[in-house]
């Protein structure tokens, strides 16, 4: 175990995170039960169970006797709070202790944790900094080391990177979060990052910004469209008739507000009925200007704080070395530039404004040793018993789970969460017997986590802690797929055929799959030789179509159809399988309005001898082709052995010829399973050469955009890399050819995207075209566009050069992509 | 950057604009009897959502759902004075979830952003 303390909490007014250092990196901690990192510092009391975070704030507008919240100010004061539903009062750090100890919970490894830094506001006092103490050794942290919230947030930024040099120097923390707003005036006196003067508002951050919108811009717009008597008030009012609205313009205010951050203009819409039952619909459109109108005097307050400070401390602008935002609502482009105008000197957005404090703690937590505090006798070993009682399989929606408990329970409480991430029972005081009612999804795997925890809010581990209750289909055990059934396609660019696995293997029957395909040929209405086939194989789908068993085929002819069937129609492809087996293939032609449908048994093998000979063909023509190309690469061995392989498919073809379209001896089977053998051993020979070439495709792209990366590429499209790169063990791996070819290409999309934004690139593509101008679509259109091409080069327009070279992209004739004497095998692709 | 734990699967932003938007299409147009045109085409758009392993991602309406502290699939704003007997009244955003048909089983990944109100 550490000697250093590692973790750091931001123990927020309104939302709290956990973070830890390790090896010289911060991990922020995402809360398990949300989708998000941080937890709202909110505690629920709901009848037997207590709620912490996003449950809790949901009833705290609504049960404010039994939800608390922004308890974090009256820490340190002799102020509780009276909980109707347990009928006692809970002092400011019992709730505090309450949230810590949720947060302990956000550790995945499972890690019991006995000291941190938490961080506290630059206001608190001697009292309410012991208080902070108090409420993390409630939550079993034997050794709490208190840090000012500013001084975590510079440190965020003085550890990114390991290169900000902040000696002799002073700055200010510019903390605007989602309630809360602080500013501090940050100095290093004597080698100590020191708090000089602080200034703060306890009831405004984002939230606030989110119902100017509503009030300013949504309501007036509402009432100018129909007749309201006092809409605001009665969406504000908990029995007001508008109430819904409220909460959903909210919302909407809130996603505007995030897309001004980057777009000029957003949209609001609404639908509701006025106070005579009319219907109100429309769209409200307003600009980042207007929001700047409307937010402005609150963010001149905030700046009138940061200036109170530099008055105070007789100190000018000039001093310092640079505003630091922090907090979620520093995200907004006119609070930047507000706090920059007004200050004369930059701001600094180096750190993530969202979690900064939590990550300034870690990296504090870092660099402090524990220290060695006489243990308490409670520990997380585990000396009780727990017998579960519930079925295993159920065909309801909800399935009652009892369990008894022995041993010693004294202030314990336990926890039951899906693992889906629905349901979450709440904190409840373990008795010797309880019941919970788990709701299950329909036919599904349901697994839900029973968890123990000791009065310190540490883990007890004991027998029971997984529960796993299958619904429906899956109460008897399912009978799994053996194999992937895959559907065959032709692949043009290859000119072969190529599968696309429709059920992977060990897929639970019954199941279902849809597809949509494209007609890769035009199939004429009354022709008998025009055929789509819809061919299923059973066996994997890195295999070649020939080395899989057919399952079943289902033909279309023209002789089916009501009108042609164009190239490049969509065919809906549906495939149902049930739990004996039985394969039903449905084809819905978009083109003509028809569906085909057909029962396959797999038991009932199905082999045309005609289909048979083509296959043959097929695979006689593969070979010769793989043995050219063996022979140009030099691979004398693979030449050999492929030639062996080729004597004896063509022995087959000449045993196949014999055999009457109506044959009904085994004789067509036995062929069927040679050709199947053969093909396996042409895939084993080959089958590394297409994997072997994708790899290297990708290697060499990813040398390429590396390099143009690093010069050219912005923050998105450097992340976007580095996940493409950090996925690549898997995909590299996983020898499948289609799915590092989709790597590649996710590559060569970014490249694309950089080069397009590059002059040099811009120029070269575009001399290009002037090259082949001869054989564009529109001579006079095409001279224009070089004329005004050659005069944006000049002028270093680079944005409308962009555009010419896609227009003039649109005039050079498309080619003839049809893949040359390629013979479609199923029409299909 | 977070390592991700096995309940955890990512799914690009894109993908939950693109269904939120589509539950608000169907949502819309789902009273008018031109809809049943253009059903196909939705049910196409929502079967074109399959993540690389076999996950489905796919969007569910909780309107008319019971609620209560327990869902954690639904992100609630309760509408009147009384907390019991909640039932989703009006939905901001559905839930959607990402399932492996393989495993039989499936993962919120956006909870369901509503009202509830005490029926």
């Amino acid at each position: 175990m550490s000697e250093m303390i590692n973790y750091g909490i931001d123990l927020g007014t309104t939302n709290s995170l956990i973070s830890k250092f390790n090896a010289g990196k911060v991990e922020v901690f995402k809360n398990p039960r949300g989708h998000k990192e941080g937890l709202p510092s909110v505690v629920g009391f709901r009848q037997d169970k207590i709620l912490v975070g996003d449950k809790a704030r949901e009833y705290s507008n609504k049960d404010p006797k039994n939800v608390i919240s922004r308890f974090k100010r009256k820490m340190g004061t002799t102020e509780t709070y009276r909980i109707d539903t347990i009928n006692s009062s809970k002092s400011p750090e019992e709730l505090s202790s309450l949230v810590l100890k949720e947060l302990k919970g956000f550790i995945h490894s499972g890690e019991t944790i006995d000291s941190a830094v938490i961080t506290i506001p630059a206001s608190f006092d001697t009292i309410q900094s012991n208080a902070t103490k108090e409420a993390g050794n409630l939550a079993g942290f034997d050794n709490v080391i208190l840090l000012q919230e500013p001084i975590a947030a510079s440190l965020s930024y003085a550890n990114k990177d390991n290169s900000n040099e902040l000696k002799n120097s002073q700055w200010i923390v510019y903390d605007l979060g989602g309630g809360t707003f602080d500013v501090a005036l940050v100095k290093i006196i004597e080698g100590e990052l020191t708090i000089v003067d602080h200034e703060g508002d306890n009831f405004f951050g984002g939230t606030d910004l989110d119902a100017l919108i509503v009030e300013h811009i949504v309501v007036p717009q509402l009432e100018s469209k129909g007749t309201f008597a006092n809409l605001l008030n009665e969406m504000k009012s908990s029995t007001g008739r508008y109430e819904k609205e409220w909460y959903r313009f909210l919302n909407a205010a809130e996603d505007a507000k995030i897309e001004l951050s980057s777009d000029k203009s957003t949209e609001i819409e609404y639908v509701l009925d006025d106070d005579n039952g009319n219907e109100v619909e429309g769209i409200i459109t307003f600009t980042r200007s207007d929001f700047e109108k409307l937010i402005k005097d609150k963010v001149t307050e905030t700046t009138q704080m940061l200036k109170k400070i530099l008055t105070r401390q007789s100190i000018q602008p000039q001093d310092l070395k640079f505003v630091l935002m922090v907090g979620g609502s520093t995200f907004i482009p006119f609070i930047r530039q507000h706090v920059e105008e007004v200050m004369g000197i930059p701001i600094n957005t180096d750190i993530d404004p969202t979690n900064a404090i939590t990550v300034g703690a870690a990296f504090f937590a870092g660099s402090k040793k524990k220290e060695t505090v006489t243990k308490k006798t409670i520990d997380n070993k585990s000396n009780i018993k727990v017998r579960a009682i519930y079925e295993r399989n159920s065909q309801d929606s909800e399935e009652m789970f009892s369990a008894k408990i022995e041993g010693d329970i004294a202030g314990m409480t336990y926890r039951i969460i899906s693992a889906d991430g629905a349901f979450d029972s709440g904190s409840k005081e373990l008795k010797t017997r309880i019941h919970e009612d788990l709701p299950l999804r329909e036919g599904e795997y349901n697994l839900f986590e029973f968890n123990i925890l000791n009065s310190l809010g540490n883990q007890v581990h004991h027998a029971q802690e997984q529960v796993q209750i299958a619904q429906g289909k899956y109460s008897v055990a399912g009978q799994m797929l053996p194999e992937d059934l895959c559907l065959v396609k032709d692949d043009l660019i290859l000119k072969d055929t190529k599968l696309d696995c429709i059920f992977e293997q060990n897929a639970v029957l019954p199941s279902r799959a849809s597809q949509t395909v494209e007609a890769g040929k035009t199939v004429l209405k009354d022709s008998e030789q025009d055929v789509i086939r819809v061919m299923v194989v059973e066996g994997s789908s890195d295999n070649h179509y020939l080395s899989n068993k057919p399952i079943g085929t289902l033909e279309i002819s023209g002789a089916n159809i009501k009108r042609d069937l164009l190239k490049g129609t969509e065919i809906d492809l549906t495939f149902e399988l049930s739990e004996s087996r039985d394969l039903t293939i449905s084809a819905y032609l978009n083109g003509t309005g028809q569906e085909f449908s057909q029962v396959f048994n797999p038991k009932k093998r199905e082999v045309s001898p005609q289909t048979l000979g083509t296959e043959i063909i097929m695979l006689e023509e593969m070979i010769h082709k793989e043995q050219e190309e063996a022979a140009e690469n030099k691979n004398y061995n693979m030449e050999e052995n492929l030639g062996k392989s080729l004597k004896d498919v063509q022995t087959l073809m000449l045993d196949a010829g014999e055999i009457p379209e109506d044959s009904v001896t085994d004789e067509k089977f036995q062929l069927e399973d040679k050709k199947r053998k053969l093909a396996q051993q042409v895939h084993q020979l080959t089958s590394s050469k297409r994997v072997d070439a994708a790899k290297q495709d990708y290697q060499e792209l990813k040398g390429s955009v590396s390099k143009l990366i690093q010069e050219n590429g912005n923050d998105h499209e450097k992340h976007q890399v580095r996940q493409v790169i950090g996925r690549e063990q898997v995909f590299l791996m996983s020898n499948n050819p289609n799915t590092i070819e989709a790597a590649t290409d996710e590559l060569g999309s970014i490249q694309y995207k950089i080069l397009m934004r590059m002059p040099n690139y811009l120029v070269h593509m575009f001399e290009l075209l002037v090259e082949s101008r001869v054989s564009m679509n529109d001579q006079i259109q095409a001279k224009n566009l070089i004329e005004n091409g050659i005069h944006l080069i000049e002028s270093e327009s680079w944005d409308d050069l962009r555009i010419v070279i896609g227009r003039l992209w649109d005039l050079v004739p498309e080619k003839e992509r049809e893949a040359d004497g390629y013979r479609l095998f199923t029409g299909i692709v | 950057m977070q390592p991700q734990t096995k309940q955890e699967i990512k799914v690009p932003k894109m993908y939950l604009t693109i269904l939120n938007h589509l539950y608000e299409i169907e949502r819309k147009v789902g009273d008018l009897d031109e809809f049943k045109k253009i059903t196909r085409n939705i049910e196409k758009i929502k079967n074109a959502f399959l993540l690389e392993d076999g996950n489905e991602i796919s969007y569910e309406d909780p309107m008319g759902q019971k609620f209560d502290e327990t869902r954690l699939d639904l992100e609630a704003h309760i509408v009147g004075t009384n907390t019991e007997n909640l039932e989703v009244i009006d939905v901001v955003k559905p839930i959607i979830r990402v399932k492996n048909q393989l495993l039989g089983r499936s993962y919120v990944v956006q909870r369901g952003i509503v009202s509830v109100e005490s029926k």
